[in-house]
């Protein structure tokens, strides 16, 4: 069945919601950030005059007196983003709250229109938050994202499945949900520069040139859905791992240490209750709390852990930016199905063997303590526990580091 | 009931001010008071409002035949006042 997918982006969230709780604030060029010293939301009148994010506050207040700047509330955002997920929650139940100021909602079979629906929503959210959002729906999430760019702000776009196309000419391979510098990069030496372009070729040279999560972006794109809107009905049928860093940091070897860890811990757990995930979503939550997520769809599903970090470093390349700091990571197994430990690898030798292996690991946590055993990828979070492993950790659950 | 039930009808679009002036005192809405107001109701003739007046919130009476154009911003649902 063809899915229908609604994206909604708030505008210049961090802004908006300043201005929506001090009238004052107007139609006055407003950035928050204050505390933080660079600028974390621009509202559009500031945005006109030509501050961007991450510009330093002290330079803004030289250049552009006129603006006002504000330290940001995260709790307040964080209040209107409940709201925000709660209103869209009166058209469907099947939302994901995908970040602080983003959701998705599954709008497959419902019987109205769905530009009808849009337009509902969207009236809804802008009286009772005071403040405008952008929505966009279609056949399957990143092409939802793609509409909900189109028109920004306040904007509503629908795209039909026969208009695909046409949204996709002139898109910029860059712009598109997943697909990051590098592969954009790598997608430009092989002549490829619009989104159109991208789908025109055939799912052989994607599957020949790009790593597998490109496929789920190629199917995607064309207007298959792939990605299910993940909703937490879903979570509770999934296995979390999530954590603060020690500091905030922007170095990519502890934070895929950091990920490893959260890989192996949940797999150690889904071991246990014999599970594995056909679903792997990671994020990375940056100081301004906005989060840059991965989404992995697995061949199979899978409780090994090298075998999901293999996935994740390929995705890791588009979803972590080098210029910006991070706080917390997090690892979310998905799509849980059961199976006997024989079945589940039994197509692949390989996997076999490194089954037995992480059979052998979990007994050597259970008798010593977990982290006892480790992948190297995650010796640097270990780490932060002290080099060797201690012996007198609790164990609450398996796989769950005291 | 909780008292949260009791005062807010639609908890998306609720929000709270407090009362700085003086001018409806005679409405029973005292300097210092809270208000809870929905920013997602159609005002309907008589209630009492928050309307946008030279940049800055005002309570008034809707009437919705006063040629006066104003900016409503939210009907007042309900009042708190501690003592």
């Amino acid at each position: 069945m063809r899915k229908t997918i609604l994206h909604v982006d708030g505008d210049s969230f961090f802004a908006s919601c300043e201005v929506s709780l001090d009238v004052s604030l107007r139609g006055k060029p407003v950035v928050t950030g204050h505390e933080r010293g660079i600028a974390t939301a621009m509202s559009k009148e500031a945005k006109t005059l030509g501050v961007v994010r991450g510009m330093p506050i002290f330079k803004i207040k030289k250049d552009f007196p006129q603006v006002v700047v504000v330290n940001s509330n995260y709790f307040a955002y964080g209040l209107f983003a409940e709201r925000m997920y709660n209103i869209v929650r009166r058209y469907t139940d099947r939302v994901e709250e995908y970040s602080i100021d983003e959701c998705f909602a599954d709008l497959t079979g419902l019987k109205e229109p769905f530009w009808a629906i849009g337009e509902a929503l969207k009236a809804d959210l802008n009286a009772e938050l005071g403040m405008t959002f952008s929505i966009g729906i279609a056949p399957s999430k990143v092409l939802a994202k793609v509409a909900s760019k189109t028109r920004k702000p306040d904007g509503l776009t629908v795209i039909e499945p026969n208009e695909v196309e046409n949204f996709l000419k002139d898109l910029p391979i860059n712009k598109v949900w997943g697909i990051g510098p590098q592969t954009s990069l790598k997608l430009q030496n092989l002549g490829i520069k619009t989104a159109l372009e991208f789908i025109n070729k055939p799912k052989d040279w994607i599957e020949t040139n790009l790593a597998r999560p490109y496929v789920d972006t190629w199917n995607e794109l064309r207007g298959l859905s792939v990605h299910d809107v993940n909703t937490e009905s879903d979570d509770q049928k999934s296995i979390q791992h999530t954590r603060m860093f020690g500091m905030k940091t922007n170095n990519k070897e502890i934070i895929l240490s950091e990920l490893s860890m959260h890989v192996e811990c949940a797999c150690a757990r889904a071991r246990m209750m014999k599970l594995a995930p056909k679903r792997i979503y990671y994020f990375l939550k940056t100081a301004e709390f906005r989060y840059h997520r991965g989404e992995i769809n697995l061949d199979r599903p899978s409780n090994n852990p090298s075998e999901i970090m293999k996935a994740i470093e390929v995705s890791f390349k588009e979803v972590f930016r080098p210029n910006i700091q991070y706080r917390s990571s997090g690892v979310t197994l998905a799509g849980l199905a059961s199976g006997t430990q024989n079945d589940l690898f039994g197509e692949v030798v390989k996997s076999e063997k490194s089954q037995k292996v992480f059979k052998v690991v979990d007994k050597i946590d259970k008798r010593f303590g977990t982290g006892t055993i480790m992948l190297g990828s995650s010796l640097n979070a270990n780490k932060r526990r002290g080099n060797t492993p201690s012996r007198h950790f609790k164990i609450l659950y398996m796989g769950e580091v005291v | 009931m909780t008292l949260d039930e009791y005062l807010i009808d639609n908890k998306e679009s609720a929000y709270m001010l407090r009362v700085e002036t003086d001018a409806m005192q005679d409405e029973g809405i005292l300097r210092g008071d809270l208000i809870i107001v929905d920013r997602g109701a159609t005002p309907k003739n008589g209630d009492l409002i928050v309307a946008l007046v030279d940049d800055s919130y005002h309570l008034k009476r809707f009437d919705k035949k006063s040629k006066k154009e104003i900016q409503v911003e939210a009907v007042v649902k309900s009042v708190i006042r501690k003592y």
